[in-house]
């Protein structure tokens, strides 16, 4: 039951909650006499805004104790607060919106929450003998705001508590935490709303700064958003393309969180970023968690991170130095992984090393991410009827240069990651990028096409070949939640594994001989774990099929005339580009006249319905 | 025209058919003597002209069968006459066999041959007569050839050495390597190499691909052009240039006494940063080897000399105050006489002093473009490539072809046999 104050005094600007006691020394003064005021106590001050930015608001709490008169004064002002003489709360900036407060007494120091945050803490209280100027003053408890006048109507003041410190609930203003895992999340301020401690590198001008905040990190293009993905405000870096020129002094963000040597966690993350490529890491960063470029999106990313030392924050930062834009970071969770346990029915993560069946036994678990390995021969196998698998998987193995990999990948690809030693460095975690490191060809009808760099790779059955540097390497793949795979009603299907555990299809399949470099018929035989293959329903299906691997993007050919041309695939044709006009032909695969073009010098552009064409002896597959 | 002589089986009526032998075919030898019966001891002599094979390239497996009483048998064959016989002016030529089979050499690719056994025969009388087998005809077509592409190991910031070689060999016009960032590129719209050297044996190849693209991902795959004009290609393989070495330099003694030897006009200082700034250029782009090398001018030093820990210093002698010094110098800081396992490598106590490991070896082969070659080395030393005389790259360095290889070309392979070396296992330096 709340307890009952008085209010002494009524200003008609103000409405109050029930059960005050006011008494006014003056109009601008609102008193409230809570009956008492113990060492824990929990006070609220809601919907205040102040009319002007050059004006302050005052809040003074009292409490008479052994004959020693208790204070905590504190001032608002629009960009900062004080509290008995010393800046709890610097660099605020003006969001022009009304604010919820709370005072949380605990120990020796009184929380400021806003709107449900943590916000700041006061200095010890001032020690004074018990004033006798007034007869108000002579009153043993005081929960009073001064320079009421300078805040907006609609402002009120409670006492939700004398003898409790009762901390406001953060999580009621985030409308997305359903979206994160279940678990203890270790991260100390997971949705980034409390502000910087302005303790780095020229990170003292950053905005938001306040004693109570629990972000750090060095540089000042840091700042708390109100363009979040959930809640009051995210994290905003700006970029720190510094070696290629361009702009900004940058930023990094450091974020609370207490990791042990040699541990595997989980980091997951929301990000929105436009041209910016970051880096999640813990310690060095010789292992990171890749930020890619979302073009201006928020994207779930996540990874496993070990870290080599005690850790205790996460580290968010550019990770080129040359890349330039803006990191719109929220939601921030890691989770250690648990080991098997009987009594355990919900785990974020678990590794499966190569050459093991899992076996869980406790009926309903569930685990969010996977950690598959295939080392050589031996793969890491599932069982899952003792295990629930909800989403993503990584699986890490080590490659052959050049040789084809049919993949099967169960969710939409977050991160290929590469470690190992090649061409006079050592490698680890080392964001592979696809067109450099390795090539994805995706099913195209008849073809398996290139995927262009930086498009999307959802889930579904791909090709994977790896470049000859990465010989020995080890190379993991991770996948976002994963999604149902689709089948057709066509004869042949390029379908995967998604067993999760050895797996032999029904009847007679193809699958890719990697020493032949095409698909085989056969039957009977156990596919890997993520492995692709090619079902069929046909009664006599083909014996071998050569996967034909093309480009859609810029090929060069000579005409006959020797002059050198571009030609690539878009929507609904070919584009040639051309360095002198003249003629050329394009043909279908069939050897059929497609068409041919008169170009002209520069691009040129020749409608075609979707399909595979040859010119000059160059395929191009429209799509 | 008719394939097979049907009087050379010699079935069916003997004595007619003998007669019509021996009437028809005769020794041709000078001194033969007169034309005979060939029976002897009332039996029937035969010989078979047994299948003719073609081994590839220009060998052809004979084969005959009876005929064991003859003084002498074999295979006589014409280009030109369907019915090669031993008498004179028939065109032929005539193989004698000792066994049943006989594997023979000399034949040309694309040609026709009209071949069939023959038998001299001594008769009792000492007459003297020649059997024949069936006349069989051989086209030696030019055998379909089969390519292989290696793995591409040394592959530096803007070049790469790329090695296949043919697991079957036919007919070829040329061979070599082409390159280009699509999948399968081909020889019309690529960057094509030719090779300049087939390895006896192993029919191992490799070509230098030069002003690639850093980091950057290429396909290549050998390619051959056979006689008949049909290219045909390796596997295709895909690799990734690199960043390159991570090799830097700096003045850290004496500098001022550089830039005060002075001599035509051109003081020391200029002439070994130049060195430096060369060699730089040449193990940033050829190499992905990493090395801080602190430079001393020091005229007390006769030449030049560099320890492991990159501490080099130059003498006050021009001709060392240069690229090819430097680079010498720097291998040392690389490991070349100085890492722990040169010495294994090198095969140096076993007295073989040769490059064990393969990849250093064909960077020197394709540099050289000759594939006969082999790294030899000392304790301290390595040739060629090695830079161990300035004229090793000024007149160049000659090939057992009698190519010579100079200038820019040898520093470039100095570095990528470095490279070599270090992807075959050098220890770090």
């Amino acid at each position: 039951m709340r307890p009952q104050n008085k209010i002494i005094s009524l200003s008609a600007a103000f409405l109050f909650a029930t059960g005050f006691t006011a008494n006014a020394l003056d109009n601008d003064t609102l008193f409230l006499t809570p009956d008492t005021l113990g060492n824990s106590f929990t006070l609220e001050l809601s919907n205040v805004q102040l009319t002007s930015e050059a004006d302050s608001f005052s809040v003074l709490i009292r409490r008479e104790y052994i004959g020693k008169d208790r204070k905590t004064y504190i001032t608002f002002h629009s960009d900062k607060v004080i509290s008995n003489g010393e800046i709890i709360a610097r660099n605020l900036p003006n969001d022009g919106r009304a604010h919820n407060y709370v005072f949380a007494r605990r120990g020796i120091t009184t929380t400021i929450f806003r709107d449900g945050i943590q916000f700041a803490t006061t200095p010890s209280e001032v020690l004074t003998e018990i004033p006798i100027s007034t007869s108000l003053r002579a009153l043993p408890y005081e929960y009073s705001i001064m320079g009421i006048s300078k805040l907006a109507a609609g402002c009120t003041a409670d006492t939700l508590s004398t003898l409790e410190f009762i901390e406001p609930d953060e999580a009621q203003g985030e409308t997305r935490i359903g979206e994160m895992l279940g678990g203890t999340n270790l991260v100390t301020d997971p949705y980034l709303n409390t502000g910087f401690n302005g303790e780095g590198l020229n990170a003292a001008d950053r905005t938001f700064v306040t004693n109570a905040a629990l972000l750090g990190g060095w540089g000042t293009e840091a700042e708390m958003s109100p363009d979040s993905y959930s809640g009051p405000y995210c994290v905003r870096l700006s970029g720190q393309a510094f070696t290629n020129g361009n702009a900004t002094t940058g930023a990094s963000l450091t974020i609370p969180a207490r990791l042990t040597s040699g541990t595997d966690y989980l980091v997951r993350a929301m990000v929105k970023t436009d041209g910016y490529e970051g880096r999640i890491y813990a310690g060095t960063g010789d292992s990171y968690i890749y930020i890619p470029d979302t073009q201006g999106e928020w994207k779930q990313i996540e990874g496993i991170l070990t870290p080599t030392g005690a850790q205790t924050y996460l580290t968010v930062d550019n990770s080129d130095n040359e890349s330039d834009g803006t990191l719109y970071i929220d939601n921030v969770e890691v989770y250690a992984e648990t080991s098997f346990s009987r009594f355990a029915t919900y785990l974020p993560f678990a590794t499966l090393p190569a050459g093991t069946v899992s076996k869980y036994n406790y009926s309903g678990a569930t685990a969010y991410l996977l950690d598959f390995t295939l080392d050589g021969d031996n793969s890491s196998q599932l069982d899952t009827t003792g295990l629930n698998y909800l989403g993503a998987a990584r699986l890490t193995r080590s490659v052959e240069g050049s040789v084809l990999y049919p993949m099967y990948f169960p969710g939409d690809v977050q991160a290929v990651q590469i470690t190992g030693s090649y061409d006079g460095r050592t490698f680890t975690n080392l964001p592979g990028v696809n067109g450099l490191d390795y090539i994805i060809y995706r099913q195209n009808g008849e073809v398996f096409e290139v995927c262009p760099t930086g498009e999307p790779v959802p889930a579904g059955c791909y090709l994977v070949q790896f470049v000859d540097n990465l010989a020995d390497a080890s190379v993991s793949i991770q996948t976002g939640r994963k999604k149902m795979q689709g089948f057709s009603e066509k004869d042949y299907n390029f379908v995967g594994n998604d067993a999760y555990k050895m797996f032999t299809p029904a009847g007679r399949f193809l699958r890719y001989d990697a020493a032949a470099g095409c698909f085989r018929l056969t039957e009977g035989e156990a596919l890997e774990p993520f492995e692709a293959y090619i079902a069929t329903s046909v009664s006599n299906p083909v014996d071998v099929y050569y996967p034909p691997l093309v480009t859609t993007g810029l090929q060069h050919i000579d005409s006959e005339s020797g002059a050198r041309m571009s030609v690539y695939a878009t929507q609904g044709g070919i584009s040639i580009y051309a360095t002198r006009a003249e003629e050329i032909a394009i043909f279908r695969t069939d050897g059929a006249l497609a068409g041919t073009v008169s170009l002209a010098e520069g691009e040129n552009f020749y409608p075609l319905p979707s399909g595979i064409y040859i010119v000059k002896n160059t395929k191009v597959a429209v799509p | 025209m008719k394939l097979k002589h049907l009087l050379v089986s010699c079935f069916g009526a003997a004595v007619g058919v003998l007669s019509a032998c021996t009437s028809e075919e005769a020794f041709d030898l000078s001194g033969a003597g007169p034309i005979g019966n060939i029976t002897k001891a009332n039996e029937l002599i035969t010989i078979e002209t047994g299948e003719i094979t073609h081994l590839g390239k220009d060998t052809l497996m004979l084969r005959i069968s009876g005929g064991e009483e003859a003084r002498a048998r074999g295979i006589v064959y014409s280009e030109t006459n369907q019915e090669p016989s031993l008498r004179r002016n028939a065109e032929s030529i005539r193989v004698a066999m000792l066994e049943d089979s006989l594997k023979k050499t000399g034949f040309e690719l694309g040609k026709t041959y009209y071949l069939r056994a023959y038998g001299m025969i001594v008769n009792d009388d000492r007459t003297r007569d020649t059997i024949y087998g069936e006349v069989r005809s051989v086209t030696l077509h030019a055998q379909a050839s089969k390519l292989v592409t290696y793995p591409v190991t040394n592959r530096v910031r803007v070049a790469a050495i790329v090695l296949g070689a043919f697991e079957e060999y036919g007919d070829i016009k040329e061979y070599g390597a082409v390159l280009g960032k699509n999948p399968n590129p081909t020889i019309e719209n690529d960057t094509k190499v030719a090779a300049a050297d087939l390895q006896a044996g192993t029919y191992k190849f490799g070509v230098f691909f030069d002003h690639l693209e850093p980091l950057t991902l290429y396909h290549t795959r050998t390619y051959a052009i056979q006689a008949d004009g049909v290219v045909i290609y390796g596997n295709d393989r895909i690799f990734q240039t690199t960043r390159g070495g991570n090799y830097t330099w700096s003045w850290a003694s004496n500098e001022e006494g550089a830039r005060n030897a002075i001599t035509d006009g051109v003081s020391a200082y200029d002439r070994i940063t130049e060195a430096m700034d060369s060699a730089q250029y040449y193990y940033t782009n050829y190499s992905n080897l990493n090395k801080h090398i602190s430079v001393e001018y020091n005229e007390g030093v006769p030449t030049a000399d560099c320890a492991i820990t990159g501490w080099m210093r130059f003498g006050k002698e021009l001709r060392y105050q240069w690229v090819g010094t430097a680079q010498h110098e720097i291998s040392h800081a690389m490991g070349v006489g100085t890492a722990s396992n040169w010495r294994t490598l090198i095969q140096y106590d076993s007295g073989v002093r040769q490059w064990s490991r393969p990849i250093a070896n064909e960077a020197l082969q394709v540099m050289l473009k000759d594939m006969t070659q082999v790294i030899h080395g000392d304790t301290q030393h390595f040739w060629n490539g090695g830079i161990n005389q300035r004229e090793e790259v000024t007149n160049g360095t000659t090939n057992s072809h009698g190519v010579t290889i100079r200038n820019a070309d040898m520093l470039k392979a100095n570095a990528l046999i470095l490279n070599g070396m270090r992807e075959d296992g050098l220890t770090s330096y």
